[in-house]
Order: structure tokens, then sequence, then C-alpha cells
């Protein structure tokens, strides 16, 4: 996706360049008074081509062009050129091409193991920090894992993502650890680089500019072309000396689904000038695969500046706000799908029957969700969009039924003796231990049943009425807390009838507009809520003076999310509106409210739509949180919905969640700019300034009294004041919806016409966002409960259990999966406070042999383990992959790892 | 949602739309559902038994009208059955696709016999999946004499080689005509 630009370039690719393609040799001639480069350059021309899922058209077009203009194509000239190499940069691109031609496997085979044919060693290249860290680590998963075991011999350790103006604070490691050691970048500063994440863990990047930087070489006459190298080079041998970079070259030729292309002319007469006087003097030009120069690049140890952070996405108006509803999927799926894996893997080991693990519709599943590219929209983008939100709700449906199935399978699993009253299960996919409320669809007649714990103990809880839907069926939905429910694990509670009085103390304070409970004072403004009172911390926790607490405003929001653009298109204050400035109130909500919680409701219908909005303010934990509909949206090109939270904390520090890490605002963005790209595109603003954010779970605020986290449901989000004369304090604001226009000029509008839902979680804490992370994720993570399931014959599991246990703080589970390549079980942890940790994991089953093991579940070194579990060291910031062998499991032959 | 009976049963072709356009997504969801319908050219390895163009521009659905229109009148010059659709063939403010938001043209293998059932057997599903959502469909047969203007099939991206099988407007129907009456089905013979 060259966005506007690259367009143009589409068509120019196919007329101006047409005679250089290959088979229309260019015309070769001297360059006449050009000097030539005064080292032995070895010059590579990489030749390849940017390719988007879609976005230059339909997906079904694009992937018939890839066939017929790129890989066929290359594959023709490889036969007949034995210098030839052609890079496809996305896996993706070799699945779809063996499945139009499985006759051409033999010849891809051949090639690729050659090292002439080289893709991408991830899935396609997404928007990095949208993607949770497991759904970016399966890139790798059907990237280079995928090649080596369909195409044995073969490999591929470049990842190519060169459109995107972003790059997530993890991805390194995660490239580093599945063994993908290189990467290709634009759109950044022209160079070699070590690029780095927090653990210490890199990958060696190369940035030229912009990809399609050397097609002005790549395209010229070859007098010309040869011309222009030279001056190239000539401003490359400084940096180069200064570097102690071997003098190699790489020429990446990549231009939005431009064709191989032959450069026989250009490197015939570059060469001839070897042993003549021509333009190359000395130097060599010729065809390279990536991976090739990437490994003569490093094999002197070149001294490469070193880069660590996260670069802020430019181009991310492009997909949560513009796509809400298949942005929304994907970030369930996300979280849903490694539930999904850490509990049939507990039901397999439990049942010792590996033939029930979902292995292949869990694959669908993963692939479905994270084929999205960072290619929405484009040319016939209406169609690209759907296939990209169907994939995505496929995923999320996929792994809600996996989850549901595994869970019921565990539930029957729990002796639940029948005395006590009819069972709910709550289970906890998250790797600690946690409070949370629970909401479970029950007969109608069991309204009046109280909630016990295994030991008998009432717990509070609260009948709702029916979902709307549900009225005729005589069900109603009970509420309770689910007090810590162990970590990857489980709790039972019963429902019994006994009539034992329950003993609710007295509601807490309420009065017109405000609302009291053990943890806040709540008052209620019309349009939003005016104070925010944490009672332990004794501190204020909103500044209202220019915004309320969970206002919803709207601005004009011009732009369309990813382009030709040096910052983000930030929205402006025109036609500003909120609700503040209407006559709305808050209305008590007698049904919804109880013991567990007080709920209020505001409805106002604007222009565009209609807002409801629903304040949930918790009182058995320390939560509120806050429900907004946009309803009947009319689709208004050119609006941006947002929701804000000032938080009362003049000049307060901002940090929120990455895919398995933590970005503080300021401190772990790469330094400096993005920088020129090429003509007059310049990413000039500091990356530690750009805004909004893509955010995982949630974001935190605090100053020196207070911490505040906000779980947030939605990718975008701002903590910065949008409006002129910026107030100082942070005001956290997730982005809910822009109706913008793809930049393509036959593009789609994103106006998404419809009901849009969303939740936010608001707690407070010691300052800090290590004091209210985990609340931040979990408010994201539901508990879930399984109710009614029968008890099976073979029934032995306790009421409450953990079935991984996790000893060091910072340290989280991010997924429990059977092995791809055994019956073996892969833990995968990752370190998110930044401190070195020492690891106790406690599995429920007896280790045999512990390994650890690549991102993609290769490599394995065996490490020390106990019957009862292994110790080791965490670093901080590291994400580790760790095979377990339960005892029984260990092949024969194999002697357990080490163990004590 | 409607059972399969009430969806058949119920199923009109319509002549008279409201103006609200049919959204990208519904029109894409409906295509998708017309290639679930049965199909040679799928089990003998077609990659895509049927091609799609939707219009929804209205100056160019006013434009194929017109040319559709006076090809048609061409083609009935020979052909005296169809004398009682030339009056409206004439008449300037007929529209040949009542004024419907969208036009979906269904696109097989030129000369392929099993490339029509394939077209046609996906039109019936198309149809019907757009009654089950409360859309109107009309089949337009006419529309095939328009592909007799090379320049403005180009324009519509049609390649050579595609032929149109199924031409059918879609939208919000306005009206909706009564059945007519189905008589008992013909059962010619039963052999048993």
């Amino acid at each position: 996706m060259g966005k506007g630009l690259l367009a143009i370039a589409f068509g120019l690719t196919f007329l101006s360049w047409a005679p250089f393609l290959y088979g229309e040799k260019q015309k070769t001639k001297p360059a006449a008074g050009k000097e030539g480069p005064d080292k032995d350059w070895r010059i590579r021309i990489i030749s390849s081509s940017h390719q988007d899922i879609a976005w230059m058209n339909s997906p079904e077009a694009c992937i018939a062009y890839r066939d017929t203009h790129c890989i066929t194509p290359a594959l023709e000239i490889m036969a007949r050129d034995p210098g030839y190499c052609f890079v496809m940069e996305n896996m993706l691109n070799l699945m779809e091409y063996i499945e139009r031609h499985p006759d051409r496997r033999e010849d891809i085979h051949r090639f690729t193991r050659e090292g002439r044919l080289e893709w991408g060693a991830t899935f396609n290249q997404p928007y990095e920090s949208l993607l949770s860290g497991e759904q970016l680590i399966r890139g790798a998963y059907f990237g280079r894992k995928w090649l080596k075991r369909n195409f044995p011999g073969c490999d591929a350790r470049i990842y190519f993502n060169p459109d995107v103006p972003g790059r997530a604070l993890q991805m390194q490691q995660i490239l580093s650890k599945a063994g993908i050691p290189y990467m290709v970048i634009s759109r950044y500063h022209k160079g070699f680089y070590r690029w780095l994440s927090p653990d210490g863990s890199s990958v060696v990047a190369y940035s030229p500019g912009h990809y399609t930087n050397a097609s002005a070489i790549l395209g010229a006459p070859p007098s010309e072309g040869a011309g222009l190298l030279n001056a190239e080079l000539t401003s490359w041998e400084g940096y180069y000396r200064d570097h102690r970079i071997p003098f190699e070259f790489p020429l990446l030729h990549s231009v939005d689904f431009s064709r191989p292309t032959d450069f026989g002319p250009l490197i015939d007469l570059w060469n001839g000038g070897r042993t003549s006087k021509g333009p190359g003097r000395g130097s060599t030009l010729n065809y390279s695969s990536a991976a090739r120069f990437f490994e003569a690049l490093t094999e002197a140890g070149p001294n490469l500046d070193r880069i660590t952070g996260e670069r802020p996405n430019l181009w991310l108006y492009i997909h949560g706000p513009t796509h809400h509803w298949a942005v929304s999927a994907q970030r369930e799926a996300g979280r849903l799908l490694p539930a999904a894996e850490i509990f049939n893997s507990i039901a397999y080991l439990l049942e010792k029957n590996p033939e029930r693990y979902p292995s292949r519709k869990m694959e669908d599943a993963w692939r479905a969700a994270i084929y999205p590219d960072h290619g929405w929209g484009g040319k016939e983008g209406q169609i690209t969009d759907r296939l990209f939100r169907k994939k995505l709700e496929f995923a999320r449906g996929q792994g809600r039924e996996m989850l549901d199935q595994a869970l019921s399978r565990i539930a029957g699993r729990i002796d639940k003796p029948s005395l006590k009253g009819f069972p709910i299960v709550v289970f906890n996919s998250l790797s600690w231990r946690r409070s949370d409320p629970v909401a479970v669809t029950i007969p109608w007649s069991q309204r009046r049943c109280q909630v016990r714990d295994s030991r008998g103990k009432i717990v509070p809880s609260q009948v709702h009425p029916p979902l709307p839907g549900q009225e005729e069926e005589r069900m109603a939905r009970l509420q309770f807390i689910a007090q810590d429910v162990p970590g990857l694990g489980y709790k039972t509670y019963y429902l019994t009838k006994d009539g034992a009085a329950t003993s609710h103390p007295a509601p807490p304070a309420r009065a017109a507009g405000f609302y009291e409970n053990t943890f806040y004072q709540v008052e209620f403004a019309p349009g939003g809520l005016r104070r925010i009172y944490d009672k332990e911390l004794k501190a204020d926790l909103l500044d209202t003076g220019k915004f309320l607490g969970f206002e919803i405003f709207t601005l004009r929001s011009i732009g369309n999310g990813a382009g030709e653009f040096g910052r983000v298109q930030q929205p402006t204050v025109d036609h500003f509106d909120s609700l503040s400035r209407h006559k709305t109130s808050w209305e008590h909500d007698p049904l919804g409210s109880g013991p567990l919680q007080a709920v209020f409701r505001l409805r106002k219908k604007l222009e565009n739509g209609t807002i409801e909005q629903k304040i949930i303010i918790s009182n058995k934990i320390k939560r509120i949180d806050c429900e907004v509909a946009i309803l009947d949206w009319d689709g208004a090109p050119y609006r941006e919905f947002r929701i804000a939270l000032p938080v009362n904390a003049p000049g307060g520090r901002v940090a929120y969640e990455v895919p398995m890490g933590i970005v503080e605002v300021g401190r772990d963005e790469i330094p400096g700019t993005g920088g020129p790209a090429y003509g007059n595109l310049n990413y000039d603003e500091l990356c530690s300034e750009i805004r909004p954010r893509e955010v995982q779970n949630f974001l935190s605020a605090w100053g020196t009294d207070f911490g505040l986290t906000l779980s947030t449901s939605v990718a975008v989000n701002d903590y910065r004041d949008p409006a002129p004369d910026p107030v100082p304090h942070p005001i956290l604001q997730p982005v809910l919806l822009a109706s913008r226009r793809s930049c393509h000029g036959e593009g789609n509008w994103y106006l998404q016409e419809g009901d849009h839902h969303y939740r936010f979680s608001l707690t407070s804490h010691d300052p800090g966002w290590i004091n209210g992370y985990r609340l931040g994720i979990q408010a994201n993570c539901p508990l879930f409960p399984v109710a009614g399931a029968p008890t099976g014959d073979d029934a032995d599991l306790p009421e409450e259990k953990s079935f991984f246990e996790v000893s060091a703080a910072g340290a989280l589970i991010s997924t429990v999966k059977k092995c791809e390549d055994d019956d073996s079980i892969i833990v995968r942890v990752y370190e998110i406070e930044g401190k070195d940790a020492e690891l106790v994991l406690t599995p429920f089953f007896p280790l045999g042999k512990a390994e650890l093991v690549s991102m993609i579940e290769e490599e394995a070194k065996a490490i020390p383990c106990r019957s009862d579990g292994l110790t080791m060291r965490l670093g901080h910031h590291a994400i580790e992959t760790l095979k377990l062998w339960p005892r029984r499991d260990v092949p024969k032959g194999h002697t357990p790892g080490g163990e004590k | 949602m409607k059972s399969i009976e009430e969806t058949i049963k119920g199923r009109r072709s319509v002549r008279k739309y409201k103006p609200d356009p049919v959204k990208d997504e519904t029109i894409l969801d409906l295509l998708e559902l017309a290639t679930y319908a049965p199909s040679a050219g799928l089990a003998f390895g077609k990659e895509h038994p049927w091609s799609f163009v939707v219009i929804k521009d209205k100056v160019m659905l006013n434009r194929l009208s017109d040319v559709a229109k006076a090809y048609t009148l061409k083609f009935i010059e020979n052909v005296p059955a169809f004398d009682w659709f030339r009056p409206s063939c004439q008449d300037p403010h007929y529209h040949l696709y009542y004024h419907a938001p969208a036009l979906v043209m269904i696109l097989g293998e030129k000369g392929s016999p099993i490339s029509l059932i394939d077209c046609v057997l996906a039109a019936e599903n198309f149809m019907l999946a757009a009654h089950a959502q409360g859309l109107g469909t009309c089949w337009v047969e006419w529309t095939k004499q328009a592909a007799q203007d090379k320049a403005l099939m180009a324009e519509l991206g049609i390649p050579e080689g595609l032929v149109i099988h199924a031409s059918i407007v879609l939208g919000y129907p306005d009206e909706i005509p009564a059945a007519p009456e189905r008589r008992p089905p013909h059962v010619i013979k039963w052999a048993r």
C-alpha cells in the first residue's frame, strides 16, 4: 500500500516502466562522463515486489495478479537465468500460489532451497502494535515455520514490512527468537541498524528511506541509472566507513505490485566496466536475495547504530477508528484464542488424548485472526474490508466455540457434590489469581437462590432482568463476584435454595447526582461525571474544567488513516460538540442496580446518531465501568467520536500496554524522528510526540498522589487534550469512531453506519502503571463461567485449582498450547515489569522434561526441571517459550533434562 | 428468520423501488450466498465459476438502460413475438431497471452451457437471499442486449470471454406485486 503516491505508481509501473520488463531489455549505452565509485562495492539488486493482500484491487483480483504478473513470470526468469533472484514479501503469497498451482511446487521448492526465490519470514505485514503478542508470534508460525514444514530444506530469515511507519516494542525480540535475524523496513531514516527490544535481543534492519527509492536508479535507462548509482554509492561511502560496514550495497527494487524485472542491461553495463573503464570500475552489480545481502553485511561485525523502543504507528486511523467492528473482532479473537488454547491443552492433558485437541480448527482460527494486513480499503476496498472483517469474526467465533467446548469438558471432570447445589464453575484464563464479576444465565425459577462458594459461604450476588430477546425463555442473569479465582484455573460456586437470609449491607448512599460506596464518591453532571473521589487514596481523580469524566465529544476528522503524510492527520474542533453542551441527565437504573453495583444511564440524540451511556459503579471491587453505544450512526463523512477521561495529574505521566510490554510516553519510544522518506515526505515529528497510540488493553496516567488505569475496548487512544489551548493534565481518550476515506483514488469510504458498542473500566491505585496493569488487563479479559455442568463418572478434580502456577510477579503466561510438532506442551511466558525475575512454574502434571525452545517451537535446549515444576531466570522484558514433557510422554531414549 | 418455504413462496419480481441505497456490505453478503449455489464448474476445479459486476452509479444505470433499450428495439424488429415491449423501449421515461438503486450482473464463460447453469443457479440463490433480507429483485433479461456495446462492456470491466448470464436489479421494494397463482406441479409421469 503505497497510498496515494503508489496508486499512481501502479499505473506508471506498467506504462513508463513497461520497456524494462523482462524480455524487453534496456538499451545499453556507456555512462559518458560519469566517474565510477572509489570503492570496490558489491551491489546487490534485490528484486522484489511490495504486496498488500489487496488495496490495489479486490483480494481475488490481486491474488490472480500476483500469480500471473509476479510469481509465474519470476519462475520463468529463474528457469532461464541462473543468476536471477526474486523476493515475495509474505508467506501468504506462497500459500495462495501453491493453492492455484500445485503443479509448480517442485520448481518453487528448488528455487527456494537454492536461495534464489525468497519469501518473507512472516505471514503478512501487519500493523504490529494493533495485534496481540500471540498474534504477532503467529505471524512467524505461518511464516518461517510453515515454510520449513511444507518445503523441507528451505528457510525464510527476513521480515519485510517496509510500508508501515510503525514498529512494536517487542517485535525484534519476537523475530529474533523465531530465528528471523533480519528486517527490511522503510519510511525511516536511510541506514542499517541493530534494532533491539528492551530485553536486549535484536535484529539487523535495513531502511532505504522509502522502499521505492531505488526505482529512480533501476527504472532509468541504464546509462542514466549507472550515473545515479554512482552518486548513490558516493553518498553512502562515509556512512559505511563510519559504521565499519563492508561495501555491500542493496538496491531494493520494490514498488507496489511491481513485476519481476530484467536489469541485465544495467548489470552488463556496470560490470563491463570492471575490466575496462566503465562506470563500475571494479565494483560488481548482481542479483541477490535479501538473505545473502544481510549475511554479507553482518559477517564483518559492523558497528551499527542501535535503536530501541516503540515507533508509534502513524497509520492507525485506518484500523480501529475506521473499521471498528472488524478490529473489535480481532482484539477479542486475540484474547479468546489463547484462552481456547490454554483450556483445550488442559483438557487434552486431563483426558490423556491428544486427538481431542482441535489442532486443525485452532490453526484455521489463528490464521484468520491475523489475516488482515496493513492494506485496509483501497480499490474495491468494500470487498477487502468485508473479507478482513469476516476472517476476524470467524476467528472470534471459533475461539468462543473451542473455549466453550474445552471448559465444558474440564467442568465435567470436577467433583461437584450435587448436595451443594447447582454448580457454576468459574474459569480464569489469566495467569494470576483474581477477583472479578461473573454473569451467568439461569432459569428464572432459580432467581431467588443464593450463591455459595465451595465452603458454603454466601457470596454477594444480584439478579438482573433477562437480556433483550430472552424474556420469553424465562431466564434471568445472575451476577456475583468470584473471589480469588486461581490463575489459569477455576473455582466452583453453587446456587442453593436453602432460603438462608441474605445479609446484604444497606445500599450505599445515593442522592440526586451523587453516589458513594466504599471506594468512591461519584458526582454526576449533564453529559458526564463531575467528580470521582477515591476515598482510600483521598484523591480527586478528575480535572473536569474542560471535559467531564467519560464525556463523549465529536470532532471534524478529515483524512484517510494511512497515506503519504508525515504526521498523523489530526482531527480539528470544527463543528465540535460534546454531551455536556446538551441538556442530558443521568437516570438511576433500579433494575440494573443492587448490592453489587449501581447503574446510571444517559441517552441523547445528536445530529448523526444517538448516544447511550451507562455508568456502572461496582460496590465490591474498586472499579467503575462505562458502557457506550452510538446508535443509528448515519455515517456522516469526516466525523470522529471520542470519550474523555481528564486525569487530575498536571504534567502527569502516561503509559500504555503494547504487545507483551508497556510503553511509557516520552520514555520508551525510539529516539528522534522517522526522518525523510522521499521527495517532500518527511516524518519530522519526534516519535515520542506522535499520538494517538495503538493500545492493547489499558492506559495508565499518574501524578504524585495516585494512578488511574483505564481499560479500553478500542485500539486507538489518545492522552493529550486535542482542543486549542491544551490543558496540562492527561486526558485519556479512546477514539471511538472516525468516518474517513481510503487514500486510494478509487477507494471506499469508511463510514460504518449502524450501531457501535464500547466498554471501558476505570480503577485507581498508587502512582505508577505497575500498580494497575493487572486490573487493566483483567477488565478486558472476563472470567468464563460454566453453569450446570454435570459431574462425570471420571470426575477427580477438586472444586478449586490452578493448572499452572507462576511465582514471579511480573511473569505473565500468554499461552499454553499443544506443541505443533509432537504431543508436548508449550508454555509462553513474558516479563512485563522490566525486572529480572526468578520464575517458578508449577504445572498440574508431573514433569518429565523441560526445554527452552524458539518462538516457533524449535531449537530445543534442555533446562533443569523437577517433577513438580521448574525454576529459571526470566530476564527483564523477556519472552520465553518452554516446551514441557509430561512424565508419561518423554520419548524413549530421552533423559529427562537435568532433573534434580 | 423466514423459513425456506416462506422465503421461496414470498419472493416476488419487484418493479417499483424506494430510492434508499443498498449497503455494499449487504450486497457482498448476498454475493457470498450466491456462490453457495450448486456448481458444476466448481466441481470441475474452476476457481471462479461466476464473476459479478455491481452497479450502483445512477448515471451508469441510466446509460445502461438506454443502451439496452436501443439494442432491444433493434432486436425485436425481427422478432414480432416481442412487439409488446416496443412501446416501453420507445418511451424515454421507461427505465429498464425501475430506478432501482443497484444492478448485479452474473457473468460466466461464453459458450459454456455449464457456466450458464451455474450462473442461473447462483442468481436464484441471490434473489432468495435478497428477499430473506427484505430486499426486492427482478431479473432483467434485456441487459444482455447491451453487451453489443463493446465500449460500454469494457467500461464495466467485463473481459472478452465472459458474458452476462444474469442481470438482477436490487433494492428496497416500494410495492410488492401479488403472486400469480401457481398450479399444482404438472407431473407427466411418476415411474414407480
